[in-house]
């Protein structure tokens, strides 16, 4: 009889790691998406949507989270728009790098997170919650790809000049078709 | 017959299709409130249109439902097999191409009862990956193509 290899919580980390880092089914990973936005892109504000740099904090602040209550904290959760969405102002280069390596880093603190953990793990309620890990876990992801879509969409929003040359007037060309046979 | 695995995926696929998902909106709460006029609106940032999406989240599905059934030969390859023809995607066939997306979701879910948990670990006919790699990836499909579907309603 056929049987998976592996345990069902290390399917689910690499489903984690494979939505982050690449290899899906779906199509494109967080990280692949992001790795090529320009800081005036990720700062741009497109009406009624938060910016790409607001989305990329917003994926940090749930990851932390997920680690807060994989470490049991049952009190920890994100209330405010300034905890779920940040506080950011101008985004520079300076800015733009430092949410992407929190984002990462929030992302490798959750996986060694789990390195202790077995499959009955997932059973367990999220303290302070009603749900159980097994669907925290699966949010996170769905949470990532669902934001990682805004952002596929977003960056195309976002004009010519930003992905090669951040001075260039942001205001002349708007919508841009930018010509990649993308695979939305 | 031991299926506690695949029922929870079968859960999550429905829960993100039509319940109360933990990342946010599910597959059904968008459609449901989604204003005629923005369906068939062809976004200069967009390659596709929101009736061109729906029609691709259905049409995966039918995708899975043939591999289920066998059909090594089953694939999607050319834009029209995958985001409609010009007659699917208008937006006097918004009413069928939902219909056709919950014909499917409902289809496959129907299905999936048929199995346990010795699936997840079967080869998708025809491809390179299991069946936990295309289930819990259709998943993860809905939810990106409703991040893309939100940003293209504003």
């Amino acid at each position: 009889m056929e049987e998976l290899q592996t345990t069902e919580l290390d399917r689910i980390k690499t489903l984690l790691n494979a939505a982050f880092h690449g290899g899906s089914w779906h199509g494109p990973s967080v990280l692949e998406n992001v790795k090529d936005i320009r800081p005036k892109t990720a700062g741009a504000r497109q009406k009624g949507i938060h910016t790409i740099a607001e989305l990329v904090y917003h994926m940090t602040t749930w990851r932390i989270f997920a680690l807060k209550k994989i470490q049991g904290d049952a009190d920890f959760d994100i209330k405010t728009e300034k905890q779920n969405w940040g506080n950011l102002k101008e985004i520079d280069d300076f800015e733009w790098e430092t949410l992407q390596m929190e984002l990462t880093l929030s992302h490798d603190e959750l996986i060694s997170s789990l390195a202790e953990k077995d499959d009955s793990f997932l059973n367990e309620i999220v303290p302070g919650s009603e749900y159980d890990f097994y669907t925290l876990l699966h949010g996170i992801i769905s949470h990532d790809l669902y934001h990682n879509g805004q952002i596929g969409i977003l960056k195309k929003m976002a004009p010519k000049s930003s992905k090669f040359n951040d001075d260039e007037d942001l205001s002349s060309s708007r919508y841009f078709n930018d010509g990649f046979d993308d695979e939305y | 017959m031991n299926r506690n695995e695949l029922e929870k995926i079968v859960d999550n696929l429905d829960t993100v299709f039509r319940g109360d998902a933990w990342h946010g909106p599910s597959v059904m709460e968008f459609i449901n409130s989604m204003p005629l006029n923005v369906v068939d609106v062809r976004k200069p940032y967009s390659k596709y249109t929101i009736c061109q999406l729906v029609y691709h989240l259905g049409i995966w599905r039918k995708f899975v439902l043939e591999k289920l059934a066998g059909n090594i030969r089953y694939d999607l390859v050319s834009e029209e097999e995958n985001y409609g023809s010009e007659e699917d995607i208008q937006k006097a066939n918004w009413p069928n191409l939902v219909e056709q997306l919950k014909n499917f979701q409902a289809d496959l879910l129907d299905k999936l009862e048929e199995f346990d948990d010795t699936l997840l670990a079967k080869l998708v006919p025809g491809q390179d990956y299991d069946y936990y790699k295309l289930l819990t990836g259709l998943i993860q499909h809905d939810t990106y193509h409703l991040g893309m579907i939100w940003v293209m309603w504003e």
